[in-house]
């Protein structure tokens, strides 16, 4: 059962939810079309040993998550950072942990930030993102 | 001279690119976004978005990051996949319609065990001259010049957006 997107239960610290996700020639392809890229790194070889994602392949999985737990979710995108360490490479498992590492009022307005880290079957950690957003809904204590 | 690896000084600017952003454009990203299921959500929906309190659909704030971090990829190379770091503050909603062009200038050079960052002032503007997001990212260049696996990396200090007036290319 989901939980109220709410601004007073929401703990800093707290993990959202954790998920697997493979790497495969679809999901690479897919991010790469998405974002426009037809680099050869991507669709054919990489000196990282073969097939490698577009760095950013992530970048929904905060928002997918957060919505999985939290009912009516919303918020407006106001910052993001992204810290690459190594490529996700086609056909490696991927485990996606998603925690609240902070909330504040900035102008009387909650925000809420995500930070997502990947880490790949070998226990190489790929990325960590900082995802900041304003919510938007059901903002508990927030009016 | 659009390469990490050519030593560019600072001040110098990255080839700039330019993105139309169109419905189909978001529809594709809301695609892959959302794994199909994209229906009725404000970048694909103009009555999601007014009940949101939008004028129109609007693009995805992270969509055209993801155009930013192919820009840099071009100009760092590996020192992007692995070693890369980014951070921007999204200012302004992009729309179906607009032409985002990506901007960067090297702002700094900073030895590191193994090579060298390299931080760029990255910005992407829209066909207004408005900058719609804004900050900044790093590189590594390798001393070889080649990819390295797992070398430990030094994150940069938030650098200033500069000036930009460079013409863009269309792409």
């Amino acid at each position: 059962m989901r939980r109220n997107f709410d601004y007073g239960s929401i703990r800093i610290g707290e993990i959202v939810g954790r998920k697997d996700i493979l790497i495969t020639d679809e999901l690479i392809r897919n991010c790469a079309h998405a974002i426009g890229s037809t680099h050869s790194w991507y669709l054919e070889n990489s000196p990282f040993g073969g097939r490698i994602a577009p760095p950013t392949i992530f970048d929904n999985e905060t928002l997918n998550m957060l919505d999985a737990q939290f009912e009516s979710c919303g918020g407006i995108h106001a910052e993001q950072a992204w810290e690459f360490e190594y490529p996700a490479r086609l056909g490696k498992n991927v485990t996606i942990t998603l925690t609240v590492a902070d909330k504040f009022f900035r102008y009387e307005r909650p925000y809420i930030v995500m930070r997502l880290t990947a880490m790949d079957e070998d226990g190489i950690t790929l990325c960590r993102s900082t995802h900041t957003a304003r919510m938007t809904f059901k903002t508990g204590t927030a009016h | 001279m659009n390469s990490a690896t050519e030593n560019p000084g600072i001040g110098h600017e990255i080839a700039p690119v330019t993105y139309a952003i169109t419905r189909e454009s978001i529809a594709t990203y809301s695609r892959y976004a959302a794994g199909g299921n994209d229906a009725g959500n404000i970048y694909t929906g103009d009555e999601a978005a007014r009940r949101a309190g939008l004028p129109h659909a609007v693009a995805q704030g992270r969509y055209p990051i993801g155009y930013m971090s192919e820009c840099a990829f071009a100009f760092f190379g590996a020192g992007w996949v692995q070693g890369g770091r980014i951070d921007v503050n999204l200012i302004k909603p992009v729309y179906p319609g607009d032409f985002i062009t990506v901007c960067g200038i090297v702002s700094d050079y900073r030895s590191v065990a193994g090579g060298t960052r390299i931080t760029l002032d990255v910005w992407l503007e829209n066909q207004h001259g408005e900058r719609v997001t804004a900050g900044w990212a790093s590189g590594l260049v390798p001393a070889d010049k080649q990819p390295t696996l797992n070398m430990p990396v030094i994150l940069p200090p938030t650098a200033s957006v500069r000036n930009h007036k460079s013409q863009p290319r269309l792409y």
